[in-house]
Formats: structure tokens, C-alpha cells, sequence
């Protein structure tokens, strides 16, 4: 496959080398934004699983940079490139050192948009794939819960599986609103979706608590859920039609003159990085002896 | 639950350590009462405070104060609590097997999560394929997890056979089930199941205590007593350092002792302990060296090592050092990283430690490696098609690695080291000799001619001049009868030397010139028969007889001209003769019809040469340089193609046919010497030679089953020669696609086939052929024509022609077309590639660049016939573009008809058989367009859309009533339309729109009508019938039933029900496949 062959197949992907984004998803963040205005009076926002950072752009962009109260932490497991007007921590949002270093950044504040575009790596058991991404939500949500104001907004990725309607009536159960928005960049046949939270109100007494897991916390009366489980929570696509269509492609020369772009963040050395240079071919092995 | 009563006699019974004597033993639903002539006991349930962990020995501890042993007579009848642990399903499963009572006297209080609310008896599953997840031995039985079933497989004469299935249970859950495994009844039967609120990674038994402990994948230990006729959750013990995990080790007897060695997405193990006394921190170890997310854990009590896997492809071995002698104290003790094994190409999924504490590891990279102690790789094998690898078992007793794989496939390996061939040494004084070929003899013993024209045989561990013939000192080849009866040699001066090999020496039989020139190839037809081709192409056939010791020709025939004139190889029946050359070219000669070939395939083995060719059954099997394996048939004196297998291998040098493991082909692949089964479609042996050889051989000698193998390298004859059973993997369960099904469609054949036929294309680029029975699928080809993923295959029964059409396509733009072949002579059903069309994109008319076509894929086809000769393709593309194009058949062309630009990623397409027929696409924007087609079977620009949703339309299906048109859709908002259409004058009204929201939680891939019955399948794995009717204007549509399906990842569905059929069929494809079902008169 030639080098400009993934430019071809994903117009997006194409599209954030040219605005000068990090990755593509970017533009789920834009378009979310487009049709509900979420970056719309926020100063404060976390951004969880942020590498490689393109939604820190979006905020670091969309935010009024020259208001003083403007804060921008974005955290991730991986080391990421830094990024103007955004503070950096680096850990396992689902480790509870990781959220109390949050939870530190905000003492006496309070944020007004958590967003998490976090995915685990995928491999490819849907159940364990599925089941992971919603914990990770869960723990964002934990960690939203102990910074978001009153009101506030979250929105995360989640997988639409076999058990999500349980993750959307546990949203329901702190927000007014809960939307499952699929933006226009991110493709149909993908899983992907976000889920829009907006109006938090934790049930009366809730009290945030992080060594708990938030489904054990003893102020939620979760028997609640089966009721809100019969609720069907609203499916939007957004982004207008007009917007690029993810699943198709388009030539190269469809808006003028081509010209290849390189990625803006190369990627970090990944974990199999040694590997990969001492296993090339079948039967290659290498023992490194320690000690 | 009915529980009828159990009895037996002549049970004995030791209270507090007294034997009583023996007694009569009853047990029924209330309690379990033990009599003799002068005692008797009752023990009430409710007061049986622990259910034993049963030994294997017939004692069992009911109670404190309490033993009962069963006198047994019969052998199988004994007591065990099986584990089978399976971490990354989530299923755990706990077995046992409680003497010979009924299992009727269940210990089951509990509801199984799994079972289906009454609607659903309407369905049940029938067969399943997917992800083999989790393998555990347990004694002579291999136990696999697919999807929610569990089966077991037992080793009978030469294949393992699968004894038992059983839906188990689905996520989340324990399940306790009891089995009996005996030659004429094997039962199975669920206990009672144990929902777990999280992910579990591990479960172990805790001895003496009858309570279970289960680690879950947010870092916390729960222990669960389980009482005769109930089980309660006793306690929770959380790490200090809350994470999710994605892989843990329990170990430990107690609940006080349990150890957890926890694998993190950071990167650390992390080993802790639930005993919270001396500080408030639980974790005693922090292992860091791993540089990804941690995917297994073990350890193994021989060696005390840990062995861990990981993202970053290592295996790391850790040892564990304590001063104690006996019992391993985890919190004094010191882990220190001993190895990092570098030998997967990606993500490792598993490992397991050995019965000795070597390693076997096993991945996403489709390898299995086997490590010494020292950390050597001693073999690995790759296998499941290169899907990926997700469980493992090792077994003693057999001595053999299971693994299953994302192909649903289960594979057995042997352990033991990869065979390494030796050099057999000569003598001092012949060193300076150089060995020009070599073979094996009748019973596998090496020879050899040298560079000074000498034969010699390896017998009794040396080399032995058998003769020396100075004719052949400068150039000398040689062919072994197919018996290695015989070996012919040939000079340079067109001399023949004819020996016969026998167990320990070689004589000379017959010795003559048979042509001017030198000679350039020979080839044994049988043992009496030998084909010798001289110069300019020119081959005759020689009969040999021993009792005359003659050579006589009988036969001449010429190959045509080119620049390597000569054959490579030949074979031949009573009617034909069939032959390869240098140049990759096929000929079919007739016996008697003169020396001309009446039938020329050209190069069809590329220019490197066909290297083998066998004639068997009337059907042509070859193989080439290309790496390549044909089967033809010949029909009206042509070679037919009718299979062609890529192997993936650099090329395939020799087909042989054997008892012992069917036909195999010898392949050579980089520096590997490959043994390929067809039966398998895999590799079933390597051997490290160092590269494709000038001379060599192979052989599989049935008598003693051993493979024998030799070979010249540099000036050295290398040779190895190693029991069949230590070198050849074997298959459980055949695997089918490695990855998602995006695409089926059924078979219509003219005949009926015994089981329905179904054609899937696949994610891995293979169209395969299966058949589907009620309890079985069947694969039946694979074909390799796609360059990239298949997304659309329709099927089309011509009634001009009586044969039945296929066309394929994906991405990279492809377009296949293929026809079902059943050959006159054999039953055989083929199918044959006719063409593979290449659709550019039409370039942007602004710019002048032309190659810039874009990565399109096709996403939906329709097949449909206008006149006897033509058919019409129609492409939905992803580039927003309907394409039409008409096949003419007799020609062989595809041309472009036209296009009609829809502007976003078309999804599907349905044509729809009304008076005049016409198209209905659908696209990403949730737009379904009505393409109205005239007779001249082109569009007609003036089309009808209709808006179903503002996102994309992934399926649809429609029925016709007698003037109304209605199509039912879903795809990414999870809803259901039935909408209908009034059809009248070629002009389409919208009737009526009905939609549900509430079947589906997230989107529907799959949407089938058939009869008033819609199908509708999605990835929230779930599968919806609805009944529906239209009357009187108004349509009415309810769920009838729900199933929850097994495969993810769901691409659609298909639905038949045939004339012998009573219930209706659903199959569901996706990551896997899954048949259902529906007894639709219930």
C-alpha cells in the first residue's frame, strides 16, 4: 500500500494532518460541539485519556486563553507531547494516586466539562473490550464526580455493546441529561459513541469517595436503576450531512491539489518497540538474561 | 426442582474415626439419612454447614463427626470437585461429579442467569462457531469454552471427537456443573450458577474450607462458601491500590494465606496479600520490567518461577527466592526478573508453565512458542489460520499444547523440541568428494552419489560404498520409484543406471543408453513405469520389467518449444498423460492420441516451474515455484482449474499422498523445510535446513510412522529422522475465519444438497464455501482471489445456463465473479473463478492527475440475469458511487455500465423483482433510494428517496405483497422500520412508517424478512423476531421472541427455511457464526 493510501480510505484522518491536529478524533469533539455548544462559557475542563492530546487542542483552542481562570489538566497512561495552556499528569486513571493528583489541581474549584475519549487497547474480545471501556467511564465518572460543579458536563466514549444500557442508566442516575451522540467523523460500523451528560446532580448525600468502586458507594440506591433501565435514552448523530462522510472515500485531488502531509504527533515508542527489532521473521528469538 | 430419591446399599461409614459397618444410603430432596441394622442417621440439609471438597479417594467428609464411604464396586464411580478456571471469558466453570448418583438430586436452588424468558423456547441455538476462549485438560478430557458452551472432546482411535456440549453460562457468572463422562451415556447438567458483579480473572478452590475464592478485574478477592443447597458471599478483600486489571493469579489454600500476583495496564505486577495487619498498605511486591499492559500471570510450584506476558511481546520469567525450605512465604521472599523472552511478532495472550517448568506462550501473532528452562525457544509453530491465539492447556498424559484460536479452530501440539537435522559424516579419506544428490531408500536409510561417481548408502552409521561409476562423477540425476523399490540414475551421455533399494543395500538391476544426449529429467510413473526426457523436449515412457530384467519404451511424446524444454514432472492414468515444465506451463496428452499435448495450461505455475504433478481419481493436482497448489479436473480433454490454494509459502516442491496424514505437500518457505496438510490447510511440520535445497527427500514411512528427511547443504549431507507423533500437530476442531464475516449469502442450488450451502467473505479476504447441518458446519473450500477484505457476496441462479453464479467484492475495489462447477464424473462441487475485475474510480475531471482512484471498497452487490448471455452486476461503493456492469458469458468481460452518484458511503443494496424491477440503495446518511431500472437494465435517473433516519442504514430486506412494496431497515440508531410502499405505475408512495425503539440498545447489523417474520440482529448480541402484517392500511408489527446471541460483532443474518424443514433457520454471522432455530408454528 502506497503512503498516501490511509489519506484516501479516511478523509479525516487526512483532514486533522492538514488543520494541524494530533489525531482525528479531534473532529468528534468539534462536532459534538458543533450541535450542542459544550465548550461554550467553560474555564475549567479535564480532558482524561488525552493522548495523543487532540482534544486538549480542541480545548486549549475552543477555551478564552486570555481569561486567568481558564485551567486546562489533561491526564493520561502515556507519556504525551506537552501542549501550551494545558497542565499534564501522566497515570492510570482507574488508579486511585492518579484521580487524587487530579482531585489536587482543583482544591476549592471546581471544573465545568470533564471529557474522556479514553479507549483501552482493544484485543479484540468484544466482552472484555466492552466491559473495560466501561469501567474506564466509571472511573472517569468517579473522578468527575469529585471535580465537576453542579450543572456541569461530561462526555465520554463509550462502546455500544451488549451491556450499555446499564452504563447509561448509571450516567442517569448524576445527570439531568444523558445523549448518546455518534459525530459524523466517527465511522458507522464503529462501536464508538459518546455518551453527553449534562446537568449534574448527584442523588442527595452522595458523598464522592475513591477507594470505593463508584457501583458499591452506599448513597446511590442503585435499585433505581432498573426503573431508569426502562427509559430509551435518546440516539443523535451530529454533525450535519453536509460534514464529511467518515465511511466514505474520497480522492485525493477531491478539494484542489494533493499533497501528502506527515502526521503532526508521530507516535510515542510504543511498548513493543524492542520486540520489534530483535523478532522480525518466524523462529527469531533473543533472551535477555537480567542479573 | 424434582428430586427423586437416590439409594444404594452396602455404603460404609466411619463416625468419628469408628467404622459402623456398612448401611443402606438414601438421599432425596430433604435430607440425607444413612441406615444399618442398628443405627441410623439423618442429616438435614439445612444443617450440613460445608460441602466437601471431594478427593479422589471415596471418603467424604459431610460433616465433622460424619464420613460416608461409598463401597464401590464399579471403577468410574468417584467424587471429585472439578475447577476449570478460564480468565479472560469470564466463565468460569467448576465441575464434579457425585459418585453415581443421579444427578437429578441437583444441588440447584439458584435460576441460571443464562436462561431465556419463556418467549425464547420459540428459539434455541443449534450450532456455534466462534472464539475458542478458554481449554483446560482434565484427565484424559479436553475441556473448550465457545461462546456460552462448553464441550468436551475425548482422544478415540486417531481423531479427538467431541463427547459433549453444553450451554453453560454467559458473562460475569461461576457456574458449578456435574458431568459423567462414561463409553455409552456422557450427561451433563448445570448445578446452580453464581453471578459475580465484575469481571472475573481467576477462581480457585480454597481445601478444607468448601468456599471458593475469585479475583475480578477491579483488583479485589471474593470468597464464596458454598453450602449443599445454597452458596453466600463470605468476603471481600481489596488491593490497596485499586486498578483494573487485565489478567491475575490466585494462589493459596485458605482464605488467610491467599496470595494475588496482579497484572495492570501500567505495566506492574503487582503481588498482595488480604492480610491487613501490619500496615495499610497490602501490596508486598511491585514487579517492574514489563513496558505494557500485563495480559497473563503464572506460576509454578517446581520451579517457583512467575511467568508473565505482555503488550510489549515478552515473556518474562521471574524467580522467586525464599529462605523457607518448604512452604513458599510470599512477604519474605525476594522476585527478581530472570529473563525477558523476545519470539512473538505481537501481543502475548497466554502462557503456561509445563509439568517440567518449560513455558509455552501463545499470542496475537498466531505463534505458539515452547521455552526451555534456560530460556530457548525449543519450537513454535504458528497455526489458526493467523488469527489470533486467546487459550492454551497443556496435558501430561498426552504430552500435548492445545490452543484454540479467533478461527473457533482447536489445534493439538506436541511437546517436544523442533527436530534439527545432523550432518552425516564421512570418512576422512572421501571428504574431498562432493555429494551431487540424494535420497532415501525403501526403509529410510540415506544415499548419496558423489562427485566422483560414487553411490553410497548410510547403513549402521556409516557411509558404504555400494559402487562407483564414473559416468556419473560429473553431472548425475536420480528418481525414486513411488514405492522406493527402485532409483534410477542418469548420466550426462543419455545413460540409465536402474538399482533396487532394499532394506540395507542397493544392487544394480539394469544399465543402458537410452538416448544420444544427456538426460534431463525422470520421473517413476509407478515402480514399473519411468518417464525419461531427453533433449528438445522429448519424453518417453519406459516399462520395467525385474522378472526380464528389461527396459523397454513404449511411448514417445514432445513437449512444445520453448527455451527450458524439458519436464519437471508427470503423471498419468489409463487415458492421459499430464506433465510440467521449467517454465511453470501444464499439458495434457492423451495416451494414444500422438505426441502432441491435446491441451496446453500456460504458465499457469509462474515462470519458475510446476515442480509436482499427480493424477488421481481422474482429478490433476499440481504444484509450483509459485508457491501454489491447482486441482483440475478434465472435462472434454481440457484441465479444468477448480481450486487453487495459496499457501503462503515461498514454493511447494512435491505433493505426496499418505495413510498416515493424507495428501501433504512438500513446501520450502525462507530457511524452512514445511510438511502442508491439505486436509488441515496448515503447516503441520518445520524443520530448520537453511533454505531450499538442489537435492533432497522426504519420507513418511507408515510402517514405523516416522518422518525421514534429507538433504544437501554446502558440501554436506544433513538428515533427521523423528517419530510421527512428536513432529505432527493435530486438529481438534477446524477453525474458519480468523476474523469477522462481513458477508453471506445463500447457495441456491438446483439440487438439493443434503445441508444448506452458504458462502461467507471474510475480514482475512477468503470466500469460503460451507455447509450448514443442524449440529455442524462444514467447511468445504476456501478461496483465495481478494486482494483486501470481502464485504459483499450474492448469489444468483441462472435458469439459461442451470448454474449458479457468485459474485464477491470488497476492497481495493474488487469485483469477482465466480460460478458454482459440479464436475459429470465426480460428485465434486467447485467453485471456479471466472473473472476478477478491478474498479477504478473515474478520475476527477479538474484534475489531470489519473491514478489517483481512491481506496474504494465495494460494500454491497446484486446479481441478476437480462438476456441468456448477460448478467448484471450492481456495486454499492463506498465512494458514494452505484455502479452498474453487465458479465457476458460467453466472452468472459465485464463492462461498464454506468454510474449514479449518491454522494455518501453506500451501505447496502437490494433489487426488488416486481413487474419492473428495480434498486433500492442505502447510505451512510440514512437515505433509502428507490433506483428505478428500464428494460435496457440501466438506471433511471428520475429516483424516489425516502429519509429513515439522519444516520446509516446497515441492512434491509423487503417483501412484496400483491400492489405494495414494504422494506424493513435498522442500522445505527438501533431502530427498526418496516416502511410500506404503494407500488403503482412505477411510482412509489410511502404508506405507512413503523418503528421500534426499545428491541435494540445499540445497532442493528442484520434485518431478514421471511414469511411474516422479521429478523432483526445487532451488536447489543441480541436477536429480535417480530411478527408482522399489513392489512387494511395499517401495518401491524410485535416482538414475538428475543434471543441473546453468542458471536460479536454481528454483520448480519441470514434466514431459509427449506421444503424438508419444519422450523425456520437463523444464522447470524459476524465473529463467527451462529445457527438458530425458530420453531415458528409453536
Amino acid at each position: 500500500m502506497g503512503k498516501s493510501s490511509k489519506d484516501k480510505r479516511d478523509i479525516y484522518y487526512r483532514l486533522a494532518k492538514e488543520e494541524g491536529w494530533r489525531a482525528r478524533s479531534a473532529f468528534k469533539l468539534l462536532q459534538i460541539d458543533e450541535t450542542f455548544n459544550i465548550l461554550k462559557d467553560v474555564k475549567k475542563a479535564v480532558d482524561l485519556c488525552a493522548a495523543p492530546g487532540s482534544w486538549s487542542q480542541v480545548l486549549a483552542k475552543k477555551l478564552d486563553s486570555s481569561n486567568t481562570e481558564t485551567k486546562i489538566v489533561a491526564v493520561d497512561l502515556q507519556a504525551m507531547a506537552p501542549l501550551p495552556g494545558v497542565i499534564q499528569i501522566q497515570g492510570d486513571i482507574t488508579k486511585k494516586s492518579t484521580a487524587e493528583a487530579i482531585i489536587s489541581h482543583f482544591k476549592g474549584e471546581q471544573a465545568d466539562l470533564v471529557v474522556c475519549d479514553g479507549a483501552p487497547d482493544v484485543t479484540g474480545l468484544h466482552d472484555i473490550d466492552e466491559y473495560i471501556q466501561s469501567q474506564l467511564l466509571l472511573a472517569a465518572l468517579n473522578i468527575t464526580t469529585h471535580i465537576l460543579k453542579p450543572g456541569g458536563k461530561f462526555v465520554a466514549k463509550i462502546f455500544r455493546g451488549k451491556e450499555v444500557s446499564l452504563l447509561y442508566s448509571q450516567l442517569r442516575i448524576f445527570f439531568d441529561r444523558v445523549t448518546i451522540v455518534k459525530p459524523r467523523s466517527s465511522r458507522n460500523s464503529s462501536i464508538e459513541a459518546f455518551a453527553l451528560c449534562e446537568g449534574y446532580n448527584p442523588p442527595a448525600g452522595y458523598e464522592p469517595n475513591m477507594m470505593n468502586p463508584l457501583l458499591e458507594n452506599s448513597s446511590v440506591d442503585w435499585s433505581k436503576l432498573d426503573e431508569v433501565n426502562r427509559f430509551v435514552t435518546p440516539f443523535l448523530a451530529c454533525g450535519d450531512l453536509s460534514a464529511y462522510d467518515s465511511d466514505r472515500c474520497y480522492p485525493l485531488s477531491f478539494k484542489g491539489k494533493y499533497e501528502r502531509k506527515d502526521p503532526v504527533q508521530l507516535p510515542i515508542r510504543p511498548p513493543y518497540a524492542d520486540a520489534m527489532n530483535l523478532v522480525t521473521k518466524m523462529g527469531d528469538f533473543h533472551i535477555e538474561h537480567h542479573e | 426442582m424434582e428430586a427423586p430419591t437416590f439409594r444404594t446399599s452396602n455404603v460404609s461409614t466411619i463416625l468419628d474415626g469408628q467404622d459402623l459397618g456398612e448401611g443402606n444410603l438414601t438421599i432425596n430432596e430433604q435430607e440425607l439419612s444413612w441406615t444399618s441394622a442398628e443405627i441410623v442417621f439423618k442429616v438435614e440439609y439445612s444443617r450440613i454447614r460445608k460441602y466437601g471438597v471431594f478427593p479422589t479417594t471415596p471418603v467424604v467428609d459431610w460433616q465433622k463427626g460424619l464420613s460416608l464411604i461409598c463401597n464401590i464396586e464399579e471403577k468410574d464411580l468417584r467424587e471429585i470437585f472439578f475447577l476449570l478456571e478460564d480468565s479472560l471469558t469470564s466463565v468460569l466453570l467448576i465441575l464434579f461429579e457425585v459418585v453415581d448418583l443421579d444427578p437429578t438430586i441437583s444441588l440447584s436452588t439458584a435460576s441460571h442467569p443464562g436462561t431465556q424468558n419463556s418467549s425464547s423456547a420459540l428459539i434455541h441455538s443449534s450450532n456455534l462457531k466462534t472464539h475458542v476462549t478458554c481449554l483446560k485438560f482434565i484427565d484424559q478430557f479436553l475441556f473448550s469454552g465457545i461462546g456460552d458452551t462448553l464441550h468436551v472432546f475425548s482422544k478415540g482411535t486417531s481423531d479427538w471427537v467431541s463427547l459433549l456440549s453444553f450451554k453453560a453460562c454467559e458473562g460475569k457468572s461461576i457456574c458449578f456443573l456435574w458431568y459423567k463422562i462414561a463409553p455409552s451415556k456422557s450427561r451433563i447438567r448445570l448445578l446452580y450458577t453464581l453471578a459475580v458483579q465484575d469481571w472475573v480473572l481467576d477462581c480457585i478452590w480454597l481445601n478444607g474450607e468448601a468456599s471458593i475464592a475469585v479475583l475480578t478485574a477491579n483488583n479485589s478477592v471474593i470468597s464464596y462458601d458454598l453450602l449443599l443447597n445454597a452458596y453466600t458471599l463470605s468476603s471481600t478483600s481489596y488491593c490497596s491500590e485499586r486498578c483494573i486489571l487485565y489478567s491475575g493469579k490466585l494462589l493459596g489454600n485458605t482464605w488467610d494465606d491467599i496470595t494475588v500476583l496482579a497484572g495492570t495496564v501500567f505495566s506492574t505486577i503487582m503481588i498482595w496479600t488480604n492480610d491487613w495487619d501490619s500496615t495499610s498498605v497490602n501490596v508486598i511486591h511491585e514487579l517492574e520490567g514489563h513496558k505494557g499492559v500485563i495480559f497473563s500471570i503464572t506460576f509454578c510450584e517446581l520451579t517457583r518461577r512467575i511467568c508473565s506476558t505482555s503488550d510489549d511481546r515478552t515473556v518474562r520469567v521471574w524467580d522467586v527466592e525464599s529462605d523457607g525450605p518448604n512452604m513458599l512465604d510470599w512477604k519474605n521472599c525476594s522476585i527478581s526478573l530472570k529473563f525477558s523472552l523476545y519470539g512473538h511478532s505481537a501481543r502475548v495472550w497466554r502462557n503456561n508453565f509445563l509439568f517440567n517448568g518449560k513455558i509455552v506462550s501463545v499470542g496475537e501473532d498466531s505463534k505458539i512458542c515452547l521455552w526451555n528452562n534456560d530460556g530457548i525457544l525449543d519450537n513454535q509453530w504458528s497455526g489458526h489460520q493467523n488469527g489470533e491465539i486467546w487459550s492454551l492447556a497443556v496435558s501430561e498424559t498426552h504430552e500435548l499444547i492445545a490452543t484454540g484460536g479467533s478461527d473457533g479452530g482447536i489445534s493439538l501440539w506436541p511437546i517436544a523440541r523442533a527436530p534439527v537435522p545432523h550432518i552425516l559424516k564421512f570418512d576422512s579419506s572421501k571428504a574431498e568428494s562432493i555429494p551431487r544428490c540424494v535420497g532415501l531408500t525403501e526403509n529410510g536409510s540415506p544415499f548419496m552419489v558423489n562427485s566422483q561417481g560414487a553411490i553410497l548408502l548410510h547403513t549402521m552409521g556409516s557411509w558404504q560404498l555400494v559402487m562407483t561409476d564414473s559416468r556419473f562423477s560429473s553431472y548425475c540425476i536420480h528418481s525414486i520409484s513411488p514405492n522406493r523399490t527402485f532409483v534410477a540414475f542418469g548420466s550426462i551421455c543419455g545413460c540409465i543406471l536402474i538399482c533396487r533399494t532394499a532394506s540395507n543395500s542397493i544392487s544394480k538391476l539394469q544399465d543402458m543408453k537410452v538416448c544420444n544426449g544427456r538426460i534431463f529429467s525422470m520421473v517413476w510413473l509407478s515402480d514399473e513405469t519411468l518417464v525419461i526426457c531427453e533433449a528438445d523436449g522429448i519424453f518417453s515412457m519406459w516399462n520395467l520389467s525385474v522378472d526380464s530384467c528389461s527396459l523397454e519404451k513404449s511411448q514417445t511424446f514432445i513437449l512444445p518449444f520453448s527455451k527450458e524444454r524439458w519436464i519437471t514432472s508427470c503423471t498419468a492414468n489409463e487415458q492421459y498423460i499430464v506433465c510440467g515444465d521449467r517454465i511453470g506451463s501444464l499439458f495434457l496428452y492423451s495416451k494414444y492420441g500422438g505426441g502432441n499435448p491435446i491441451f496446453c495450461s500456460k504458465r499457469i505455475h509462474g515462470h519458475n516451474g510446476v515442480t509436482d504433478v499427480k493424477l488421481i481419481d481422474g482429478k490433476v493436482y499440481s504444484t509450483g515455484r509459485d508457491g501454489k497448489y491447482r486441482e483440475f479436473v478434465i472435462e472434454n480433454e481440457e484441465l479444468v482449474l477448480v481450486r487453487c490454494l495459496k499457501l503462503k509459502l515461498d514454493w511447494a516442491a512435491a505433493i505426496i499422498e499418505t495413510k498416515l496424514l493424507h495428501r501433504l505437500l512438500i513446501c520450502f518457505h525462507d530457511v524452512f523445510f514445511v510438511i502442508w496438510s491439505i486436509q488441515e490447510r496448515r503447516p503441520i511440520l518445520k524443520i530448520d535446513c537453511g533454505g531450499g535445497h538442489r537435492s533432497w527427500d522426504c519420507f513418511i514411512n507408515t510402517n514405523d510412522n516416522t518422518i525421514s528427511m534429507t538433504y544437501i547443504k554446502g558440501k554436506s549431507i544433513f538428515y533427521c529422522c523423528v517419530p510421527a507423533k512428536n513432529v505432527i500437530s493435530h486438529t481438534v476442531v477446524h477453525g474458519s475465519h480468523p476474523k469477522a464475516i462481513n458477508a453471506a449469502a445463500l447457495v441456491p442450488l438446483a439440487q438439493p444438497h443434503q445441508n444448506q450451502l452458504v458462502i461467507l467473505g471474510g475480514e482475512d479476504t477468503t470466500l469460503r464455501l460451507v455447509s450448514v447441518g443442524n449440529n455442524s458446519e462444514t467447511q468445504i473450500s476456501v478461496l483465495q482471489s481478494h486482494l483486501s477484505s470481502i464485504r459483499a457476496v450474492v448469489c444468483f441462479r441462472s435458469n439459461f445456463q442451470d448454474t449458479v453464479y457468485v459474485a464477491s467484492g470488497g476492497g481495493r475495489g474488487q469485483l469477482v465473479l465466480w460460478k458454482f462447477f459440479q464436475s459429470e464424473k465426480n460428485s465434486l462441487l467447485e467453485i471456479i473463478e471466472l473473472r476478477s475485475h478491478c474498479v477504478i474510480a473515474p478520475p476527477d475531471k479538474n484534475q489531470e492527475v489519473t491514478h489517483d482512484s481512491a481506496e474504494m471498497r465495494i460494500m454491497d452487490l446484486e446479481l441478476y440475469q437480462n438476456s441468456s448471455e448477460i448478467l448484471t452486476i450492481a456495486a454499492a461503493c463506498s465512494d458514494g458511487m452505484l455502479r452498474l456492469f453487465n458479465y457476458e458469458i460467453s466472452t468472459n468481460i465485464i463492462n461498464h455500465l454506468e454510474d449514479v452518484d449518491r454522494r455518501h458511503c453506500l451501505l447496502k443494496l437490494i433489487r426488488v423483482e416486481w413487474d419492473t424491477p428495480f434498486l433500492v440503495s442505502a447510505c451512510t446518511s440514512g437515505l433509502l433510494v428507490l433506483h428505478c431500472t428500464s428494460s435496457n437494465s440501466t438506471t433511471n435517473q428520475s429516483e424516489k428517496s425516502y429519509s429513515v433516519s439522519n444516520s446509516g442504514i446497515n441492512s434491509c430486506d423487503y417483501k412484496l405483497t400483491r400492489d405494495h412494496f414494504v422494506v424493513s431497515c435498522a442500522g445505527d440508531d438501533a431502530l427498526v422500520n418496516i416502511i410500506v410502499f404503494a407500488l403503482n405505475n412505477e411510482k412509489l408512495d410511502m404508506k405507512y412508517h413503523w418503528k421500534n425503539e426499545t428491541a435494540h440498545t445499540c445497532q442493528i447489523s442484520g434485518v431478514k424478512m421471511a414469511e411474516n417474520w422479521l429478523f432483526t440482529a445487532g451488536l447489543d448480541r441480541s436477536l429480535t423476531i417480530f411478527s408482522w402484517t399489513w392489512a387494511d392500511n395499517e401495518l401491524k408489527a410485535s416482538v414475538l421472541s428475543r434471543y441473546n446471541l453468542c458471536i460479536p460483532d454481528v454483520h448480519g443474518t441470514l434466514v431459509w427455511r427449506r421444503d424438508c424443514d419444519e422450523n425456520i433457520s437463523v444464522y447470524v454471522h459476524g465473529l463467527g457464526t451462529q445457527l438458530l432455530t425458530f420453531s415458528c408454528d409453536v
